[in-house]
């Protein structure tokens, strides 16, 4: 399947200003019915670190927006979905 | 042989083109590191940097540079030396005197003059044969000269190759040679043939000497080990040099940062919290310290205490009782006197096995015993605990001593056999019997026989006892527990601290005593004696010490950490009774962490559901209590303390009743004004007029326990409910402001018993459902750029869950990002199953789930899938049970007018009528209709209250949903509680309490007239002017709920009637409204 996540962006509101974000990975989880998307506004964390958002998207709700994720669970599958990355590469 | 020499050459190579991006920022040196770390990576190995040149040229654009690398060095290069002659001649030296050159000039005249070519003169060697002057030639002298041509050859590697091993032949050939000589020379003791010998042997030295010197070498070995040492030396160079540039940007970054000064603080700081580390460390080895002292102070606080509070109930004093505990310390006394009240049983069992029961029943012996002790001291003063045992107990204490049992010590067999070796150095009592078990008497100086043996071969490892001498009076002395427990002596006096340690009084014949028993080799302990300062322990109050207490933490280093565990052991009150100090009690939670049994009845304090508690029961909690580790605190507050008594049924009615407050009364009776009465339901087994049962939710409203499993009454869920529960249920239900009355139903013994509560979330459940612990992902998909950064290692990552930041995405992305969830076939799988499983709930089912499940079980159990179905379908039973509501409430109101209409006419009729028989058949009918009338109303106002839970079943959004659908019905036009003019809110207070105690009277006529007079009371139309007992003269009389369903509008015969029946209020009523 053709990849063309390099095409997807994400905007982000900071300061007032629209900041374009790159799109690194999605992925779906059906246990919890929802989509994730994870991506970066390329900025360096104070511990010199690239940062990475993560959201989710819950196709079945009624408003197209991207969500915090709260759930320990779901945190837990996110890194485990980028160890899967890492260890793939 | 060819005459081969080596000439250094310096090579220059290109090793190294490419560019770099352009970067300003980079120093020369920087530049110069980032291109020699590229030829690492690219495998050009640099053996020494200074031999490498970096030459740059212009750049192309703004991006980046081009570069060349050139490696410089020497190299030195063979070359074979040939001579060739080519002219030879003479010549008188007639002339003046010449240099060597202008004679070399001449010789290439004489050969120019004869024809030869003369290239370049450096070429040629001249040799001159004959006399030879260093200082000039003479002017008669003939010189010979030969003139050679010296041909210079750069070697190939082959001629290289033989050259050398020509060389490696002749070297050896002339080593032989000179071993031969050697030899000879050994062998020889002529002295002139020796001389000829050495002379050849320098020779052949000689050659040697001239062929090593220029002897081609091959460096090859060499000048590889050379080079890994050189790219190794390189490599550290060149990770020391980034070390050292990480450094200086760091230091840079922080020179940017902070000034020197600030810098020099950092470091000061660095070195301050080192110390004060160590300081802390020092100081909580001390805060430890304090702490065991501290906890054993409290120990022995709350020892005393129980000890002072048991004597004052037994009327002694505290000297006394501590002779009679003392006394009774003794094991073999109380065991004896134990013994004498009959429990040899209990005492045979080691009181590791002993059962609850035996030890309850030691524990009661002793209590009798002190009690006893405790009455004779009364009596006689003067008469010693001992002579009182003695005395009362009928028993000989010598006796009771001598022949107290053997203690069995079992030893090894090493020991034993040390013990019958060295049996002559032993004192004969300790030897009775040599077998493996050794016996021991109590009375006997009490000497550890293992130890003894031991003793020889650790002089210096014997048991030490410290007997302690008071500064302040070196008479007093006193010692640690264990000497007290070791030798059977009793301590005197109270506990003391010395040297922060517990410590007790010693007599000086005891003290003599163990000392003596030192005396010997074969004593396995010593005796010292020390001076030491006598703390007396402090008695003070309890509250001094409880900010101490709460310092027990293991951590005790921050004061914070401190608070942190304070708050965090568990606090248990017991509660004094204002009226009698002694009557404890304490809540629920405490018997049930102690696993203690409550003492009778129930009482309130503060509100609180508590219950009596043995004095001992507290006296064990408060000891567990008061060690560093507990994990909780006991408190002791004096209150007031309520009874609770439970008195029959009907009797209690009106004395137990919780008053509300003001605001609730009035909320209750909003509601119940709304027809929103709660009617209670308790099933009552027919047979058994003390067995009853009521449905899951009257539990949880008044928060009482279930009895046994559930079952079905009549298809409801039910459980058997203590009768005691339904007494305070009721207790509180016949009042006018409270927000339920109880009604009874007789139910069959026959009932469907079922295991468990029905789940209907387990029903519901598809397989794989969320419940699980760890999450799948699928569908993964990835930036392949991301993939390539992951794959360099290179960048670390902050992973954030929560965008402080509004981010917005295009729809086709939400599109793309759901698409493949939506189309799996899992979810459509898992989609239908769940619909299959949500449509086949039963009403029941989904009541349970729309009232019972609140929106955080679906939260928790559901995914955001499968909640929105069950959202759905719930909304679907809410909207059809809205719906099904409100038919009910029209049908019951049709029925209920038609009846009043009916009941109108009745009761014209009755005003008419003469016959009597007709009058009381009349009259029959009237009560009839009037009983209908009552029964519809009931079923109005369990349809509203049905309603009125389904409105707040609290599921999010769903709840909104069901109120937004019962505006549109026809019965919920009705006035707002809040709009109401006051003397209309007072008039619904009193129809609704008139309600109430008309529907607990089952009194139909009342219910039926305050319904309606509460019905009208809501109605936009109606105006009141009339008194509160409803002599409405002005204003439309309008029944919102009739209004709508009456054939006609019977507006003025409702007022006429209204008017009629309100005066059918009774006085009673009456003056209780007014």
């Amino acid at each position: 399947m053709e990849n063309n996540l390099k095409d997807e962006k994400i905007l982000m509101e900071k300061n007032g200003k629209e900041v374009e974000c790159d799109v690194l990975f999605t992925f779906d989880s059906l246990d919890t019915m929802k989509s994730y998307v994870a991506y970066t506004d390329n900025t360096i964390g104070k511990n010199m670190r690239k940062n990475i958002f993560i959201s989710s998207y819950n196709p079945f709700g009624t408003k197209l927006e991207l969500e915090d994720v709260t759930d320990k669970k779901e945190l837990e599958m996110i890194n485990d979905v980028l160890l899967k990355i890492d260890q793939e590469n | 042989m060819d005459n081969i020499i080596f000439e250094e050459e310096i090579v220059t190579e290109v090793v190294y083109e490419g560019s770099i991006p352009l970067d300003n920022r980079l120093t020369p040196r920087q530049q110069k590191r980032k291109i020699f770390n590229l030829l690492k990576k690219e495998n050009i190995p640099v053996i020494k940097e200074s031999e490498y040149e970096i030459t740059f040229e212009q750049p192309d654009d703004d991006q980046s540079i081009k570069f060349k690398v050139t490696h410089i060095y020497n190299k030195k290069i063979p070359y074979r030396i040939t001579k060739e002659e080519v002219y030879q001649g003479t010549y008188i030296l007639d002339g003046i005197r010449m240099t060597p050159e202008d004679q070399r000039q001449q010789v290439f005249n004489l050969m120019r003059e004869d024809g030869f070519v003369i290239e370049n003169e450096d070429d040629y060697e001249i040799g001159y044969e004959g006399v030879e002057d260093n200082n000039g030639i003479s002017d008669t002298q003939v010189t010979r000269f030969i003139v050679s041509k010296i041909k210079k050859e750069k070697l190939t590697d082959k001629e290289y190759e033989a050259i050398s091993n020509d060389q490696n032949k002749e070297i050896k050939n002339l080593y032989d040679e000179m071993v031969a000589l050697r030899e000879e020379i050994l062998k020889t003791t002529e002295k002139e043939k020796v001389t000829e010998l050495s002379s050849k042997v320098s020779e052949v030295t000689e050659k040697v000497d001239t062929i090593i010197e220029n002897r081609i070498q091959n460096y090859g070995y060499f000048e590889e080990k050379i080079n890994e040492y050189n790219v190794k030396i390189s490599e550290l160079e060149a990770s020391l040099q980034e070390y050292i540039n990480s450094y200086e940007e760091s230091y840079e970054m922080m020179k940017e940062l902070m000034n020197s000064s600030e810098i020099t603080d950092v470091q000061e700081k660095e070195h301050q919290k080192e110390r004060i580390n160590e300081k802390s460390l020092s100081i909580k080895k001390e805060i430890e310290k304090a702490k065991k002292e501290i906890s054993s102070l409290k120990a022995q606080r709350t020892r005393l205490m129980k000890d002072y509070e048991t004597a004052k109930a037994l009327e002694i004093s505290a000297e006394d009782y501590n002779e009679i505990i003392s006394s009774l310390r003794k094991k073999d006394i109380l065991n004896a006197i134990l013994e004498q009240k009959g429990l040899e049983e209990v005492l045979s069992t080691s009181s590791k096995d002993r059962t609850p029961y035996q030890k309850q029943q030691i524990k009661e012996a002793k209590e009798e015993i002190i009690k006893e002790l405790a009455k004779l001291k009364k009596e006689d003063e003067r008469q010693s605990v001992l002579s009182s045992i003695e005395a009362l107990y009928g028993i000989e204490l010598q006796k009771v001593i001598k022949n107290g049992r053997e203690r069995v010590i079992v030893i090894n067999k090493k020991s034993y056999d040390n013990i019958i070796n060295n049996s002559k150095k032993l004192p004969e009592k300790i030897i009775k019997n040599p077998d493996i078990t050794i016996n021991y008497k109590p009375g006997d100086v009490p000497e550890d026989l293992q130890e003894v043996f031991k003793s020889e071969e650790r002089k210096d490892n014997k048991d030490k006892f410290t007997i302690f001498h008071d500064e302040e009076d070196e008479e007093k002395l006193y010692t640690r527990k264990p000497v007290f427990e070791k030798f059977h002596i009793n301590p005197i006096g109270e506990e003391v601290r010395i040297e922060g340690t517990a410590s007790y009084g010693i007599k000086k014949e005891d003290a003599d005593y163990i000392e003596n028993n030192a005396n010997n080799s074969e004593s396995p302990y010593v005796v010292e004696h020390k001076k030491a300062k006598v703390v007396q322990v402090d008695h003070s109050p309890i509250e001094e010490f409880v900010e101490v207490d709460n310092n027990t933490s293991k951590e005790p280093l921050e004061e914070n950490n401190v608070q942190e565990r304070k708050d965090l052991k568990d606090k248990y009150v017991i509660y004094h009774s204002e009226e009698n100090n002694d009557l404890l009690y304490a809540t629920v939670p405490v018997f049930e962490r102690f696993n203690i049994t409550p003492e009778g009845e129930e009482v309130r304090i503060k509100g609180i559901a508590s219950y009596g508690i043995k004095k001992e029961d507290v006296d064990d909690i408060e000891k567990n209590a008061s060690n560093d580790y507990s994990p909780y605190i006991v408190e002791h507050e004096t209150v007031k303390v309520e009874k609770q008594v439970i008195e029959p049924l009907k009797d209690i009615v009106e004395e137990n009743q919780e008053v509300p407050k003001e605001e609730e009364i009035h909320e209750n009776i909003s509601n119940a004004s709304k027809g929103l009465i709660d009617r209670i339901t308790i099933y009552r087994e027919m047979n058994q007029s003390n067995k009853f049962y009521a449905r899951k939710p009257v539990f949880e409203r008044f928060n009482v326990e279930t009895i046994g499993e559930p079952f079905r009454i009549s298809g409801v869920l039910c459980y058997e409910i203590d009768v005691d529960d339904v007494k305070k249920i009721a207790a509180n239900s016949n009042n006018d402001y409270s927000p339920y009355i109880v009604s009874y139903e007789d139910v069959q013994a026959s009932r469907e018993i079922l295991e468990k509560e029905p789940d209907v979330m387990e029903k519901i459940r598809v397989e794989q459902e969320p419940t699980k612990n760890h999450l799948e992902a699928s569908n993964i998909e990835v930036n392949p750029e991301f993939k390539e950064e992951l794959k360099e290692k290179k960048v670390n990552y902050n992973i954030i869950h929560k965008c402080p930041y509004q981010v917005k995405a295009a729809v086709d992305f939400f599109d793309r990002l759901s698409k493949k969830l939506l189309s799996s076939e899992e979810s459509k799988s898992q989609k239908e199953q769940f619909k299959e499983n949500l449509n086949d709930l039963t009403d029941e089912e989904l009541d349970l789930l729309v009232t019972e499940y609140r929106s955080d079980a679906f939260g928790s159990e559901l995914n955001s899938y499968t909640k929105g179905l069950a959202y759905n379908r719930l909304k679907e039973y809410g909207y059809d049970t809205i719906h099904k509501i409100n038919d009910m409430i029209k049908e019951e109101t049709v029925s209920l007018s038609s009846l009043i209409k009916g009941l109108k006419e009745v009761e014209e009729k009755e005003q008419t009528e003469q016959d009597e028989d007709n009058i009381i058949s009349l009259e029959e009918e009237r009560n009839d209709k009037i009983g209908k009338a009552s029964s519809s109303i009931q079923v109005i106002i369990d349809a509203k209250k049905e309603l009125e839970r389904l409105l707040n079943c609290h599921i999010r959004d769903l709840e909104e949903k069901f109120k937004e659908k019962a505006q549109e019905l026809e019965f919920t036009k009705s006035r707002d509680n809040d709009s109401l003019v006051d003397s209309l809110k007072y008039q619904v207070e009193n129809f609704t309490r008139s309600l109430k105690n008309a529907l607990i009277n089952h009194n139909d006529i009342s219910i039926v007239q305050n319904f309606l007079g509460l019905e009208s009371c809501y109605d936009e139309d109606f105006d009141h002017r009339g008194d509160i007992v409803g002599r409405r003269s002005i204003g439309t009389i309008y029944f919102p709920l009739l209004e709508k369903f009456l054939p006609v509008n019977k507006n003025n015969e409702l007022k006429e009637m209204m008017e009629e029946e309100t005066h059918d209020y009774g006085e009673e009523e009456k003056s209780k409204v007014r």
